[in-house]
């Protein structure tokens, strides 16, 4: 099961090509993410981050998506998903990250979130919360 | 950063339980046997779900002679948005970033 956790997205006035270059080569994915380190752009491909977390790649459609699992709290060995999407815009190209699987967290507490099987409910409680905090409801 | 809001997620990982907080942001102080009219399940099964959003600080438990009346504590969700938005604003960093490699340097 997948909760969407995070979505973020930004519009740039760069080609798809250009984009994907930035996103999978470790020399540019230095300069603006992490530096991170693989041999190949393949999926199952192991990486290692600048400060020493471990991940591998999960998603390689060229020009259209990428997607990686890194730890989301070294040094526990839970990840996350990490997948940038690519879409032609008039603009250039919009790119959309989403940052899901942060239920790969210590048993105890991820059966006690997840328990009832809901799916997107991270999203949901990003909503929620948002709802209940706008004060709307007075 | 995970473990401070772990109260908060695990009572709100539960879709009865984030209903039962709406209600109650939108009205309370309310008891139990008023929630157990407003919802399909038993003062019991209510009484459960309000413990462990009462645990999780989300609501508070005022007495009144021997009723328990439960009202939203809307403070603590701080922790948990702050969490999320953590997390957001890193993406919004990097992605930034992104931009404006792309759009000025040689790519």
């Amino acid at each position: 099961m997948e909760a969407v956790v995070i979505e973020r997205s930004i519009v740039v006035t760069a080609d798809r090509e250009r984009v994907w270059r930035a996103i999978t080569t470790p020399e540019h994915l230095a300069k603006w993410f992490e530096p991170i380190r693989f041999e190949r752009l393949a999926v199952g491909e192991a990486l290692t981050f600048g400060w020493g977390g471990a991940g591998s790649i999960a998603l390689v459609e060229p020009m259209d998506r990428f997607g990686f699992h890194w730890q989301i709290a070294p040094p526990h060995p839970a990840q996350t998903l990490v997948v940038f999407a690519l879409e032609t815009v008039p603009e250039g190209t919009r790119i959309t990250v989403t940052e899901q699987g942060f239920e790969a967290l210590p048993d105890e507490v991820r059966q006690a979130r997840f328990k009832d099987n809901t799916q997107g409910w991270e999203k949901e409680l990003g909503e929620l919360i948002a709802y209940l905090q706008a004060g709307s409801y007075d | 950063m995970i473990e401070i809001e772990d109260r908060v997620f695990t009572a709100l990982a539960d879709a009865t339980r984030r209903r039962l907080l709406t209600r109650l942001a939108q009205s309370s102080p309310k008891t139990a046997t008023q929630l157990a009219r407003e919802f399909p399940i038993t003062r019991q099964g209510i009484m459960k779900h309000l413990d462990l959003l009462a645990h999780a600080g989300l609501v508070q438990v005022q007495m009144k002679g021997r009723e328990k009346r439960y009202v939203f504590n809307p403070e603590s969700l701080q922790a948990a948005s702050a969490w999320i938005e953590t997390i957001d604003k890193q993406w919004d960093e990097r992605l930034q970033r992104l931009k404006s490699l792309v759009e000025d340097d040689n790519v």
